[in-house]
């Protein structure tokens, strides 16, 4: 009986709900015709990050920037392993991370290091894969198979 | 004080939090977190998941898409907790670090997947502008970053700096070696799409390094417009700091150096914001003051201060707040040896936003917003005269272009679109959550419990979380009242109860709290009021009742906002009737002073 009255209650305010904005809105990508007050609020989360914040910041972008980074290689060794379209995909995720050359930062490789292991290819095996044939003779190889050993 | 916040918080008698801290052992958790209701966004509650210091969550955009998002715990508590006055529970479920680790992969493995989708989108949809353009006429062609770059072709001391590094290091003769081939392949391209062959990405990609090589070889110098200037309050480069520009200008040459030996097929981008960057730099040590290149795309979005937020106190706040993260940024990019590109995008997006908000004045008013780290990427055009295309073959492409955008839209909204009951936050992030594993029983096995998006109310927020709680048995539940509520336990504690709450119960009388257009016209604050908050809900009807009427009066005069204001105020004041509460009030930028990460 409880429940049964527990549920019809729900169900009138879930009524009410229904009527109104479900989830959460992009607060990043509100219309521009919203409320000026909400202009000014767009400001708010990127002017008032604490000091420490700050200074966390880079290692904190680079860290995230790795972990995509391995989830893409992931996805790479479990599709057709398209090179051009790989190196594609790690250009855009650069890119979301402020970085533009993504050969020049050493996250790259540890974080393809790390998918590779993640996605279950064997070190030995890695140099089959063409991207990382392409890379098998570079300097950032061995940041490939520092990541992978993490 | 605190239990009585506790039991007020829960929009529903079921519901009960436990007042516990976070849980400060070493254990690994997962935390299941709810957050209740506001006017405006997410009305019936929001759901997310800690995973470590990113909490992940399904937010519905303005494209009509809904979207896996990760932001820093720090932000998100600061953005819904402080600005949007709602107050959060977290249940935290205890897990092996292997375990975790591997759902927080899972998720953003779905969060490239994701992004890798609308790239892709984006670019058909590049490709069909180029054909759409083609079959009117109209051969010009963006590239981006190539905006940045002067027309007047004249060999300036910069370029000639760099055309020497690159000389050095690949021969006389790479830069017209390579800029024929270039100009070779983009032949063949044209002729291609003269035959009726799709231009696909390589297209763009072939034009864009062209365009690098051809800015090297003639030496352009950057745009006039390209660079922000500086700005009154921003002290002029010390001689360490020149040291450290000199030093990311070598990093910047050995870049542009390594993408002209590189078989990237997207390198041509990035060697022309390479070397705008460069430019940049070179300008700064003559200049001796940091100038960056100005990051705002053409699509930036835009907003337009009204005399209140120029004459008040708000835009003076924030102006400081952003010139205050500029400086911080400027001297963290100077220490910065790890990421060094990081940490440069990171100085240029915050200078720009603080140069742009600085700029404001009397009769400028309008402010373009960076709402996350851009790469500058200002578009030039090339007009390729050389196509001469095949109409029939053309508009052969045009359709089957057509119909694959169709098809991708069609697959956008499957996968990505926005169901109340099928797909909304809650039920995204359990379906999430459940593909981790390749089947319900070493989910089970692993998770201690299992939850299904079909489960019967799952779908609104806080029903989510009562049956996580339940089918995980979730421990460690933590409450972190709103802002507003966080405040008023403050004055509770210095002040007479009754006086307090005679006094902050309502908008008029409140020293909490400063109405604001967006939540709508209201009297009572109805979110600690349980007992009274039928009562107090038809008085919020009444008062919203009458700021309708006048919105009836000044109706030729604002075109109705007002009423619809007042309309909102009704509607948001409903569920009080009944016992139940979506409006709390929100806050703006200034008066919203950050408190330490919880």
């Amino acid at each position: 009986m409880n429940s049964k009255k527990y549920y019809m209650y729900l169900g009138f305010v879930c009524s009410l709900y229904l009527l109104q904005t479900g989830c959460s809105i992009s607060y990043s990508l509100e219309k521009s015709s919203d409320s000026v007050s909400a202009s000014l609020d767009s400001f708010t989360s990127i002017s008032t990050s604490s000091s420490g914040e700050e200074e966390a910041k880079v290692s904190a972008t680079a860290t995230l920037y790795e972990e995509d980074v391995a989830a893409v290689t992931v996805l790479y060794v479990s599709s057709d392993k398209n090179n051009d379209a790989y190196r594609r995909q790690v250009t855009g995720i650069a890119q979301n991370h402020g970085i533009s050359d993504w050969e020049q930062e050493r996250s790259t490789f540890v974080g393809m290091g790390k998918g590779l292991r993640r996605a279950g290819v064997a070190e030995a095996s890695i140099p089959s894969l063409p991207y990382f044939r392409s890379i098998a003779d570079a300097p950032n190889y061995s940041q490939v198979l520092r990541g992978y050993r993490m | 004080m605190k239990f009585f916040f506790y039991l007020l918080f829960c929009l529903f008698p079921p519901l009960v939090f436990g007042g516990q801290g976070a849980d400060q052992s070493e254990e690994v958790a997962i935390d299941f977190l709810y957050i209740n209701a506001n006017a405006g966004e997410a009305a019936g509650g929001h759901t997310a998941l800690r995973l470590g210091d990113a909490v992940f969550h399904y937010q519905f955009f303005p494209d009509a898409t809904f979207l896996l998002v990760r932001e820093p715990w720090d932000s998100f508590r600061f953005l819904y907790n402080d600005l949007h006055n709602r107050s959060i529970a977290i249940a935290s479920l205890p897990l092996d670090l292997s375990v975790a680790t591997h759902i927080r992969n899972h998720f953003t493995e779905l969060l490239v997947s994701q992004q890798h989708f609308f790239d892709v989108f984006e670019k058909l949809q590049k490709e069909n502008h180029v054909i759409q353009n083609l079959l009117v006429g109209d051969s010009d062609i963006s590239v981006s970053c190539l905006g940045f770059f002067s027309t007047i072709i004249d060999m300036v001391d910069q370029q000639k700096n760099l055309r020497y590094h690159i000389e050095t290091e690949l021969g006389p003769e790479f830069l017209q070696r390579e800029l024929a081939r270039a100009n070779k392949e983009l032949q063949l391209a044209v002729h291609g799409v003269n035959r009726g062959e799709r231009p696909g990405q390589s297209f763009h990609e072939i034009l864009d390094l062209r365009e690098a090589l051809r800015i090297f070889v003639q030496g352009q110098d950057l745009d006039e417009q390209a660079l922000l200037p500086p700005m009154e309050k921003e002290e002029k480069l010390s001689a360490d700091e020149k040291v450290s520009l000199e030093k990311f200008a070598n990093h910047l040459t050995h870049s542009i150096v390594e993408l002209l030996q590189s078989t990237r097929p997207d390198r041509g981008e990035t060697l022309l914001l390479q070397t705008a960057r460069y430019l940049a730099v070179q300008h700064s040590l003559v200049a001796g003051q940091l100038l960056s290149l100005d990051p705002f795309s053409e699509d930036v979005r835009v907003v337009q201060l009204t005399d209140a937020e120029i004459e008040g106190g708000q835009l003076r706040t924030l102006q400081n707040d952003l010139l205050s993260q500029s400086v911080t940024r400027r001297s963290l990019f100077f220490q910065e040896e790890q990421h060094p590109e990081i940490a440069y995008s990171l100085m240029e997006t915050s200078r720009a936003r603080a140069w742009e908000l600085s700029r404001v004045t009397d009769t400028q008013r309008r402010v373009r917003l960076l709402t996350r780290v851009m790469l500058p990427s200002r578009p030039g055009i090339v007009s390729l005269k050389l196509i001469q295309e095949d109409r029939c073959e053309l508009q052969a492409t045009a359709e089957v272009l057509v119909q694959e955008l169709e098809e991708l839209q069609k697959k956008s909204e499957e996968l990505y679109g926005y169901n109340l009951f099928f797909r909304n936050c809650a039920t995204e992030l359990i379906r999430s959550l459940n593909t981790t594993f390749p089947d319900k029983e070493s989910g089970q096995a692993v998770l201690g419990g299992w939850l299904e998006m079909d489960n019967g109310l799952v779908f609104i927020p806080f029903v989510f979380y009562e049956q996580s709680i339940a089918a995980f048995s979730l421990k460690d539940q933590q409450f972190l009242p709103a802002r507003r509520l966080r405040n008023l336990e403050s004055l509770y504690e210095q002040d007479s109860d009754i006086l307090v709450w005679l006094r902050e119960s309502n908008t008029l009388s409140s020293s909490l709290y400063e109405p604001r257009s967006k939540d709508t016209p209201f009297l009572f604050f109805t979110d600690d009021a349980l007992l009274l908050r039928p009562i107090q809900g038809v008085l919020n009807v009444g008062y919203a009742a009458l700021h309708g009427i006048g919105g009836i009066i000044t109706l030729p005069f604002d075109g109705g906002k007002r009423f619809t204001q007042a309309a909102r105020g009704v509607f948001y004041s409903l569920p009080e009737l009944a016992f139940g509460n979506i409006r709390k009030g929100s806050y703006s930028t200034v008066d919203s002073g950050r408190e330490p990460s919880l």
